[in-house]
């Protein structure tokens, strides 16, 4: 089999599927209207900057159903998986994945460049931006993909949703003392290692902080954090088998 | 060009405590059908999936001489969000086909296995069992195979299927290609295929050709299995 055919027909299974999940949808338009309501109530350029924030959880969302329900459910007992071609097309389900949310981001981000370019309200700084939430959102699909070998369903993303809800409160509990995570975290001033460590936690459960100028940097740190979610993929797929369901 | 197609040599497989099976060597060759018989948990399903690598063997060799080979499993599942042309589409492009030829293989597979063409517009998850069988089927050999390998060939068909795929079997044969089925339906076994591998608690009992068992007067299938089973 020609690697570019096999390239082509996990690409176009990956995107079915995507495509055919109605929770998609749901959560593209609840992200346009609320992007669309501070945009009317405040300004484009707030609007963007809500849309940049959140787009890297489309990658996220993305990631839903990524590995165990189709080892389980037996569709990869396929003559077009013999040999082992299922461990190529799991593995690769990480760049179709990550293909597909980065369409729908660029179609949105265009939307808004296209608008700001016409106005003249747009700046480069949202260029880059945007490439630090394609980082987060790759890293959303490694971490993804890897939690989806564990947690069935949609749970992989379900996970990280209460994680980020978690640090959400910590964050917010942490206002209470002088000079708590929140202050360095808007000041990006990590003075010791428990700060930095801190910091490193909070990136690995919401990236999506990279968006602001001040994180750009750990845009490497974020995407060594992916690489290192894919080499546990690759082990994972690796010693895979399709058992007796 | 080799008479063999498959050569499994000292196949072993556990899954944990339990031996699925061991020490399981067998051959396959071009123009016959093999028929591979053991109980319910004799290990056929597990050699199987061996042979088509969803299983890593624990010891042994699996060598297919021949292109990625053609497989039915028992009860086939497809990507539930796909038709039966996609699911075909794509099977054909993955195998290098055009659509001109996918075209007319399609036709004369539906009717050899007795499968509605009109079928293919809607979800295959949507198809009978009896359908996503006959589809299992078309959908293996639209890429021509030099061996197809099928688990349990005639459950969820009705007689008149099993009529039609019996005759698919023999045509298959007639062409050169190896046909390897895995059942505990005896009966319909002796009716077609030329070699007998019986396996029992994961071990080969016996590898032969039924030609040469009905030399030897032997050739009663269903006495010969169950004296490996008293």
């Amino acid at each position: 089999m020609p690697v570019s055919h096999r390239l082509e027909v996990g690409f176009f299974l990956a995107r079915r599927k995507v495509l055919s999940a109605r929770s998609l949808y749901v959560l593209l338009t609840g992200l346009a209207a609320l992007i669309g309501y501070v945009w009317v109530k405040d300004s484009y350029s707030l609007s963007f900057q809500f849309f940049l924030f959140l787009f890297p959880h489309i990658f996220l969302f993305i990631s839903q159903d990524m590995m165990m329900d189709e080892i389980e459910t037996g569709v990869l007992e396929n003559i077009v998986f013999v040999r082992g071609a299922f461990r190529d097309y799991l593995f690769e389900k990480n760049i179709y994945l990550f293909l597909i949310a980065l369409a729908f981001a660029l179609a949105a981000f265009s939307l808004f460049a296209a608008y700001g370019l016409a106005s003249g309200e747009f700046s480069a700084r949202f260029l880059l931006q945007f490439l630090a939430g394609v980082a987060a959102g790759a890293y959303y699909i490694s971490l993804g993909g890897f939690l989806s070998f564990y947690f069935k369903g949609g749970s992989n993303v379900l996970v990280v949703i209460i994680g980020q809800l978690a640090t959400f409160i910590g964050l917010l509990l942490s206002a209470t003392q002088r000079l708590g995570f929140i202050d360095q975290l808007t000041s990006a001033s990590f003075p010791d290692w428990s700060s930095r460590l801190k910091l490193i936690v909070f990136l690995g459960v919401l990236p999506n902080i990279l968006v602001f100028e001040k994180y750009f940097a750990a845009s490497v740190g974020i995407a060594a954090l992916a690489c290192f979610f894919l080499v546990l993929q690759k082990m994972k797929i690796g010693a895979l088998e399709l058992k007796k369901r | 060009m080799s008479d063999v197609v498959l050569q499994v040599e000292n196949l072993a497989k556990r899954f944990g405590r339990v031996e699925a099976v061991k020490n399981v060597s067998f051959s396959m060759r071009r123009g016959a059908i093999a028929a591979f018989l053991g109980e319910n948990g004799a290990g056929k399903t597990t050699t199987i999936k061996a042979i088509l690598g969803f299983l890593k063997p624990d010891a042994g060799r699996v060598e297919t001489l021949c292109r990625e080979p053609g497989y039915v499993p028992e009860h086939p599942v497809f990507f539930p969000w796909l038709k039966g042309r996609e699911i075909l589409g794509f099977t054909a492009k993955l195998f290098g086909m055009d659509k001109a030829y996918l075209g007319r293989v399609v036709d004369w597979i539906s009717a050899a296995v007795g499968f509605d063409p009109a079928l293919l517009e809607r979800k295959v998850q949507t198809y009978s069992l009896g359908n996503q069988k006959k589809f299992s089927y078309l959908q293996s050999l639209i890429v021509s195979p030099d061996l197809l390998i099928v688990d349990e060939p005639l459950s969820s068909l009705d007689p008149v299927s099993i009529k039609s795929v019996r005759e698919l079997f023999l045509r298959l044969k007639e062409e050169g290609k190896a046909v390897f089925l895995s059942s505990h339906l005896i009966s319909e076994m002796e009716k077609i295929a030329d070699d007998v591998i019986i396996i029992k608690k994961g071990s080969v009992l016996l590898e032969e050709r039924i030609e040469r068992l009905r030399k030897e007067g032997r050739f009663d299938l269903e006495r010969l299995f169950l004296s490996f089973h008293e």
